[in-house]
């Protein structure tokens, strides 16, 4: 289906990509980033167009001084990626992100974007990563990462802090040149998305789920046009996290530095990973339910490129018509070359 | 005592310093051998942490040493050590200059032992030979040119019980009959006070009153007390607040089926923090009684060599001081046309794998016992005998060969390279001179 001005995009389809249309004219840089254009005036109304561009850091041009001419453009989409158990849904993950960074052609003046989280289902992503980048696969020479939190108050060095994950998972197995690497903390949290701007924004977020619905830090409740900024810590997650504390709730932090729900959604691209029968509630939520705040997740609902990888154990909730339409549109999965 | 000194001017790393990261090897953690990588910051001579120096300094490292997968451990520490490569530390008929000179060279080649820290011992003498030695002994300076470091001199006497004298001779022993005070006109104070690391007396010698205080008083000059040469009870050596054991089962009362002694005192209860040194020659000590020490009470054990000035030179006959002859046999030293034992000049290496072979534990668990225990019974702990971020990077590389016994490969001080195998010197055999004794 093709969109135009002023559609929003109410209905998931099965995208006829390649196809060319008219389309704004956009600046030079955004062409060349490989002649796709996923933003956010696609699918916005006219008269959001100002903001949309604003926020994809792009000036706006009114209508009258549009020059249209034709480029290919990828439809706005949702895909849900099946697999059967969590090594090969990260195997799967591991794979896509491979596969953008090397299409993406990142050079030293046009590096890759790349929004990181923590977490038990990234863990098996980057254990992958690593295999792809000791096999020669891949390069992060010129990626460019933003961590999608931090907890305040423990050192960085604290064997529980993310910049700790980070380090002991990737960062220490691959190239990836310090200077390049961004995590949030009680310094830098205010130029977060400032920052992110200046490198053109997140090409691709890659994100885990909680159980409760909530990405990044953004538990329910967190405004879902929230960007980088302190949180405090439910109780719930405190009294969760305390088992990586020795048990002493004293320990845990009582609060985090996180991205926004709308610093997740401005990436032009999001991949979800979720794992276990444990988030499958909050995987029909992000499909199947309503937009809302109380479910942070379902807010990537209106993102134009949202990809959800996922293992059987997290797909029991959803409706079997759901898993089936998907399973249809990614068509047979069992080949051992699935497409990415 | 000039031990914070001996510490870098800064622990972070700057972008002018040249980081070492050895890699490729194995690295015993928790009492297991895992495949890792350690990092080095060569300008400041400490470890430093790969993560802090990733994401504070943005500093990746300068240069990578593939180890080859060898094991990568922390330098080697002697807490007793009489004397190596000729050179004898109570040796006071040298002058200053030869003193400095020969001490200087027994650092260089003494390195290549593995040993990267030790306490020179002086064995019972008289009064002056401490006021001439005992200013060479303190901790050296942070320089990794130099070879070994003292971490301060261990005196061994005088103040010993006549009748566990060993081999001191006993018209030098004397009682520390004012305490605090004999231990400062025999010393000298301001060698008690800058370059002794450890003290060996008999406590039952000790008069009554300062016995208890005497322990803690020392501590707050960083000196440790150890009781040895000693006939001193069960009971003496509980109420003694003294917390290391020179040489155990050596010059002491042994183990009896109603008085303990001071092995029942130190092996009996391994929930207080009580350190003994032995001495693991094969000779000394029978391998079961090492064994019967480790299992008791492990996180105690420190292994010494006691050795003496013969310890690196070739075997052959060598001269005593008195005119006898002395005939070096590997780590075994014995009079000649005797088979009476004279001393030891066993390495430290050798007494590791004699240790690990007579209690059967891992290289990893063992190790401990010639790094982290000694550094910690001296109170370097984190400093000396670590791997962690911030100690000083005094390492050794070993190689296992197929029996499980390990050698000696690579020496770093304070991160720099400074002994590998195959470029050795050859030591030269000769005759020398014992004079003391």
């Amino acid at each position: 289906m093709l969109l135009r001005w002023g559609q929003l995009n109410s209905k998931r389809t099965a995208a006829t990509s390649n196809s060319s249309r008219l389309v704004e004219q956009t600046d030079p840089p955004l062409r060349e980033a490989g002649g796709w254009n996923h933003r956010a005036p696609l699918r916005l109304s006219r008269t959001d167009l100002p903001t949309a561009c604003k926020v994809a850091n792009r000036r706006y041009h009114p209508p009258s001084q549009v020059f249209l001419r034709a480029v290919p453009i990828a439809i706005a989409k949702m895909r849900l990626i099946i697999r059967e158990n969590k090594q090969q849904t990260s195997l799967w993950v591991a794979e896509y992100i491979v596969h953008r960074i090397n299409a993406f052609k990142p050079s030293k003046d046009r590096p890759f974007v790349l929004g990181l989280p923590t977490g038990s289902s990234p863990e098996l992503v980057y254990a992958n990563l690593v295999k792809f980048y000791k096999n020669g696969r891949v390069s992060f020479k010129h990626v460019v990462t933003f961590n999608m939190d931090e907890y305040v108050g423990i050192p960085t060095s604290h064997p529980q802090s993310y910049h700790s994950f980070m380090f002991k998972h990737l960062f220490q197995h691959v190239d990836i040149p310090p200077s390049q690497i961004h995590i949030p903390s009680l310094e830098n949290y205010q130029q977060y998305d400032d920052l992110i701007a200046k490198y053109g924004g997140i090409e691709l977020f890659l994100c885990g789920v909680g159980s409760d619905g909530h990405i990044a830090f953004n538990e329910p409740g967190s405004s879902l046009s929230s960007k980088t900024r302190i949180k405090t810590l439910t109780k719930e997650t405190i009294m969760a996290n305390a088992r990586f504390f020795d048990g002493n709730i004293e320990a845990v932090p009582k609060s985090a530095i996180t991205v926004g729900v709308k610093t997740v959604i401005d990436a032009r691209e999001v991949v979800l990973i979720a794992d276990g029968r444990g988030k499958a509630e909050a995987v029909r939520q992000a499909l199947e339910g309503s937009i809302s705040h109380m479910w942070t997740v379902t807010a990537l609902q209106m993102h134009p490129k949202f990809v959800m990888a996922v293992d059987e154990a997290a797909t029991e909730e959803l409706r079997v018509k759901t898993v089936k339409y998907f399973k249809e549109i990614e068509g047979d999965q069992d080949k051992p070359k699935a497409k990415l | 005592m000039a031990a914070a000194a001996m510490r870098p001017s800064r622990t972070e790393s700057l972008p002018t310093d040249r980081l070492v990261r050895l890699t490729n090897c194995l690295l015993p953690v928790d009492g297991r051998l895992v495949p890792g990588s350690l990092l080095i910051n060569s300008t400041t001579g400490i470890i430093v942490s790969p993560q802090d120096t990733f994401y504070d300094s943005k500093l990746p490292a300068s240069s990578t040493v593939d180890l080859g997968g060898r094991l990568l451990v922390p330098g080697f520490i002697d807490v007793q050590i009489n004397g190596a490569y000729g050179f004898d530390f109570s040796d006071a008929s040298k002058s200053d200059e030869q003193y400095a000179k020969g001490l200087r060279e027994v650092n260089r080649q003494f390195v290549s032992t593995g040993v990267t820290g030790y306490l020179p011992t002086i064995t019972s003498q008289k009064d002056n030979v401490y006021h001439h030695t005992l200013p060479h002994l303190g901790p050296s300076p942070r320089d990794p040119s130099l070879g070994s470091s003292s971490l301060g001199a261990h005196v061994e006497g005088p103040f010993l019980n006549p009748d566990k004298n060993g081999i001191h001779p006993r018209h030098v022993l004397q009682t520390p009959k004012d305490g605090l005070h004999s231990l400062e006109t025999v010393y000298g104070k301001d060698n008690l006070d800058k370059k002794i690391k450890m003290i060996t007396l008999a406590p039952e010698l000790l008069p009554p009153a300062s016995l208890p205080s005497l322990p803690s008083v020392l501590a707050s000059k960083n000196i440790v007390l150890s009781a040895g040469h000693s006939t001193a009870t069960y009971s003496q050596l509980i109420a003694s607040n003294i917390n290391m054991i020179t040489h155990l089962y050596n010059a002491m009362n042994q183990p009896q089926q109603r008085e303990p002694g001071i092995p029942g005192a130190v092996l009996a209860d391994a929930t207080r923090s009580r350190y003994f040194g032995i001495i693991a020659d094969g000779v000394h000590v029978h391998p079961a009684n090492i064994k019967w020490a480790y299992k008791s009470n492990p996180s105690g054990l420190c292994l010494v060599t006691d050795a003496m000035s013969l310890l690196g030179l070739p075997d052959g006959e060598y001269v005593w001081g008195n005119g006898e002859s002395i005939v070096k046999t590997g780590g075994v030293l014995t009079l000649k046309g005797t088979t009476k034992i004279a001393g030891s000049c066993v390495t430290l290496v050798e007494c590791l794998n004699n240790f690990m072979r007579y209690t059967g534990i891992g290289i990893a668990e063992a190790i401990k016992c010639v790094t982290a225990t000694p550094a910690r019974m001296l109170g370097l702990e984190g400093v000396k005998g670590s791997l962690g971020a911030g100690a000083d990077a005094d390492l050794c590389v070993l190689d296992v060969r197929s029996d499980g016994a390990v050698s000696v490969e690579q020496v770093w001080k304070f991160g720099v390279k400074v002994f590998e195998k195959g470029a050795r010197k050859g030591a030269r055999p000769g005759v020398v001179e014992l004079s003391r004794l």
